[in-house]
């Protein structure tokens, strides 16, 4: 179900000051209603490219639109830009406790609202809305230093969530969850994604690429892009998921069933 | 496992006897470590009471805080200006009333304010109270030298005593500091840091620093975890004692570490801010009602401090 | 060196708070300019990390522990004018949250450890360090310096404002009713403590910390160079200005013989040039209560009778407890905890 062109990259290059390689000649684009799954190794340049998609770094080289304008530093600064931006696509990140900067749950939830300019009582009802929505009501006068690691995953989702973004970020979401919160977050994504949400997801999990996304792209250790396919073709290609050092030679695809399958590596 | 294991971590240590340690060793002093982990779970287990304590019903949990915050800079005023040491121990006593009205535990409410800075106190203006480093009416003799003589720079009167003016100044500057000691812990201890903190702007702060101040509490207890954790690690791999220079060379590395750190994740809170609307002018709800009773505890509170500071103008002249 | 409420005169803290805020509001305008978004993030987190490092207990050689306070190190890898605002907040959460250092000494204390710390420690690091490359010895050689020097400048000026006050403030009979130590006391013993113990602690843990980011990670020493708002005209004349200030103000009143902290507005204004923020307000707010206390209705004989004070206090005593108490009642039936 593609709909129109929400991010479209051309010829994307990025290094960081220090010189470092990050993304190099990365062409791609994003449409309404998609689930995206960046997969590659550590430091391939896939978080990098999705604070270049947030409007968080500007490439060096190469141009990125999205909803049809062009992304750069000079439009961004620009109040009107930036607010219909910033509404539009929500980030989480990989680390939550940079994320939440806040001083209680109640707060973080609210902040971008704050910040967006919503009136008190629409901030409250939304706040309050997305809370229950998530079940972490009974957390609202909580800091964040007193969550769990769950917990503060589903608090920064509910962060960005409260001000219903029509793309969401979500870096490394499954990382660091115990199960049950891990399968919580895939029906959630599923279900964003049916609400019509555009979602573009990190991760090197190959247990959950078939159930969060629709659309795979996989990055080389040297920050290009390697492959682009569907979930099933590109688990099927052993040699490219090698090639880009994602998996070891042990690595086995089993097939317990028809319905769940379970990729690891063992002797 | 394609890695082989080198061979000493295959060997196995020897049992464990019963002289080791226990019978044999010396005990290993409380060092730094220790000291530095405990200091920093204070910090937790100070902010757990107060949050505890804050969401008691008692009287000044039900104050507004922007209310609480003048009233307490007020009656630290008050304590500021008394001179009479009479004021400063009805002024004590009355604060001790408001803690107990307040529901604050008082055995634990005297001992963490008056164990700390009055005590403290006392050591350092003990001094004082001699005629050899503060002049003033003898007191109470204690030795009698029957001569002058100098030592040095300085002149050392013919008697040791005890004066009248040093132990008045000494009693008036121990209860000046309970007092105001009393009154910050107390709106410390029945106030919720975070609304603590966003009524400050009632005091001309500004709401740029009100931000800050809340994020730097929020981060402080995300360092004080990571810290203690590198020092329950550290003292978990200690095996025999370290030297000072080394211990030294510990908490240097881990202040390094931790700026290393930090400064990484300053960048990551500024993109997670920019990311949600943040455009370097933070905005915030505040919803601080005022009620009848508020506006009739300030009135009260100004009538207390008039009371007092006329009282000491009395008394004191 | 917090310096608690009680030790200070009001007056005192007065001033020391009046001197601190055109300090303030130029740092928050210099690193704002700077930093723009960044700016509240990273003296949040500047101001997270002096507030821990000054709970490390650091090993001295005679077995005992002290603590840093961090605040060299802050100003050499921020800037001064940043670490400026970073330790003024952690000192606010310190004396707001643990009452650690007073609220109406937080003027002093900033000065203290806001100010003269972090800008001394600063410009020390810098003449000795110059130009030189990240990894010169020069670089923790100047930490080094910086922290001693930083903190014995900081408890200088405690020790100052400790000594001043028996000066300025005593009762008629002669008793302290401040800190009763006198400058000829208090210099040479915050001195002894200071040049001995904590100023080699800050210095040593100062050069170590950053021999630990030249090994590591050197670019982090260049942050403050590479985004340095410091040289430029304005900023040499406001560093005049503050310093003729800090310098002149205390001293130039002392020579006139007004006492300190106890002028009016206006006078402050001839000498200043203008009247800092919220002085004005506070200054009504301090002579409200003081001039010529008396009681209407009381007759200076009657009053000779001591009995009526204790009498007529401990009425006045118990009416404020029982008024307290009815207070607490009221207060339990409404909400029990608002925010």
């Amino acid at each position: 179900m593609p709909g129109e062109i929400l991010f479209e990259l051309k010829d994307v290059c990025y290094h960081y000051p220090g010189g470092e390689e990050a993304l190099s000649d990365i062409n791609l684009s994003i449409r309404q209603g998609e689930k995206v799954a960046l997969i590659g190794a550590n430091g391939c340049g896939k978080s990098t490219l999705l604070n270049v998609l947030d409007g968080l770094l500007f490439p060096q080289k190469g141009s990125i639109s999205s909803f049809g304008l062009i992304l750069d530093e000079k439009n961004i600064s620009k109040k009107d830009f930036n607010f219909a931006f910033r509404r539009r696509v929500g980030f989480v990140f990989q680390n939550c406790d940079a994320q939440l900067f806040n001083s209680s749950v109640w707060e973080e939830i609210a902040f971008g609202l704050v910040q967006l300019g919503l009136d008190t009582r629409e901030v409250k009802r939304r706040v309050e809305d997305v809370m229950s929505m998530l079940g972490i009501g009974h957390l609202k006068d909580r800091p964040p230093f007193r969550l769990s690691g769950g917990e503060k995953k589903k608090v920064a989702i509910a962060s960005v969530l409260s001000m219903n973004p029509e793309v969401i970020l979500l870096d490394e979401p499954a990382n660091n969850l115990d199960p049950r919160t891990q399968s919580w977050m895939i029906k959630l994504v599923k279900q964003l994604n049916h609400a019509g949400k555009t979602l573009v997801t990190t991760t090197h999990n190959l247990d959950i690429i078939e159930e969060i996304a629709d659309r795979v792209v996989v990055f080389s250790e040297d920050h290009r892009i390697a492959a682009v396919g569907k979930p099933k073709e590109i688990l099927d290609k052993r040699e490219l998921l090698q090639q880009v050092n994602l998996v070891d030679e042990q690595f086995h695809r089993h097939i317990r069933d028809d319905l769940h399958r379970h990729y690891h590596s063992h002797n | 496992m394609s890695t082989d294991l080198p061979e000493w971590l295959l060997a196995r240590q020897e049992p464990f006897q019963h002289g080791d340690g226990i019978a044999g060793g010396k005990s290993i002093r409380r060092g730094f470590v220790e000291k530095s982990v405990d200091s920093m779970s204070l910090v937790f287990r100070e902010s757990f009471f107060a949050e505890r304590l804050a969401s008691r019903p008692g009287l000044l949990q039900g104050i507004d805080p922007r209310v609480k915050v003048l009233t307490t800079i007020l009656l630290i005023i008050v304590a500021g200006l008394a001179r009479h040491p009479t004021t400063l121990l009805a002024l004590n006593l009355w604060i001790l009333w408001v803690a107990k009205v307040s529901r604050v535990p008082l055995p634990m409410y005297l001992k963490r304010v008056w164990l700390a800075a009055p005590l403290f106190t006392g050591i350092i203006v003990f001094p004082s109270i001699f005629n050899v480093v503060y002049p003033g009416d003898p007191l109470l003799i204690l030795i009698n030298f029957s001569r002058h003589f100098r030592l040095g720079p300085w002149t050392v009167p013919e008697t040791l005593a005890v004066t009248y003016q040093g132990v008045w100044g000494a009693l008036v500057l121990i209860l000046r500091v309970g007092a105001s000691v009393s009154l910050a812990v107390l709106l410390a201890l029945t106030t919720r840091w975070q609304v603590l903190l966003k009524a400050l702007n009632m005091v001309f702060v500004p709401q740029v620093f009100i931000v800050m101040l809340e994020m730097s509490c929020r981060y402080i207890y995300l360092f004080l975890q990571t810290t203690s954790e590198m020092f329950v690690a550290r003292r978990s791999r200690t095996v025999s004692r370290t030297s000072t220079q080394e211990q030294r060379c510990f908490v240097s590395g881990s202040i390094g570490a931790l700026w290393n750190k930090a400064y990484i994740l300053s960048g990551e809170i500024h993109a997670a801010m920019v990311s949600r609307g943040y455009t370097g002018t933070p905005k915030t709800l505040v919803s601080f009602q005022i009620s009848r009773l508020d506006w009739l505890w300030s009135l009260f509170v100004l009538a207390v401090s008039l009371f007092f500071l006329g009282g000491d103008r009395i008394v004191a002249w | 060196m917090h310096i608690p409420d009680g030790y200070l005169s009001p007056q005192t803290c007065a001033v020391m708070g009046a001197v601190m805020l055109p300090v303030w509001a130029a740092a928050a305008k210099k690193v704002n300019n700077v930093q723009k978004t960044k700016y509240a993030p990273l003296m949040a987190i500047g101001a997270a990390f002096t507030f821990v490092i000054m709970m490390f207990n650091i090993p001295v050689p005679d077995g005992t522990t002290a603590h840093a306070v961090g605040g060299g190190l802050l100003a050499i890898v921020l800037g001064p004018w940043a670490a400026c605002i970073s330790i003024t907040i952690a000192l606010a959460v310190q004396a707001l949250l643990f009452g650690d250092g007073g609220i109406l000494a937080f003027g002093a204390n900033t000065f203290n450890m806001a100010l003269l710390l972090p800008f001394s420690a600063y410009y020390t690091y810098r003449l000795i360090a110059g130009n030189s490359e990240a990894a010169s010895s020069r670089r923790w050689l100047g930490g080094l310096a910086g922290g001693y020097i930083g903190v014995n400048l900081a408890a200088l000026a405690a020790a100052v404002e400790f000594g001043l006050q028996p000066v300025l403030f005593h009762a008629a009979d002669g008793a302290a009713l401040y800190c009763p130590y006198p400058l000829s006391m208090a210099v040479p013993a915050m001195a002894l403590a200071h040049l001995s113990i904590a100023g080699p602690v800050e210095g040593v843990i100062t050069a170590l910390a950053i021999r630990y980011l030249q090994e590591r990670n050197a670019g982090i020493l260049s942050v403050e160079a590479s985004s340095s708002p410091l040289e430029g005209h304005s900023y040499k004349k406001l560093m005049r200005g503050l310093g003729m200030l800090i310098l002149l103000s205390p001293l130039g009143l002392l020579a006139k013989g007004t006492a300190w902290g106890e002028w009016a507005a206006g006078e402050i204004e001839a000498k200043m040039g203008f009247i800092p923020g919220g002085m004005s307000s506070l200054a009504e707010r301090w002579q409200a209560p003081l001039p010529d206390y008396g009681l209407p209705g009381f007759e200076h004989n009657l009053l000779q009778s001591s009995t009526v004070y204790i009498v007529s206090a401990i009425i006045g005593l118990g009416i404020i407890f029982a008024i307290t108490y009815i207070f607490s009642l009221v207060q339990k039936k409404t909400t029990p905890d608002k925010t």
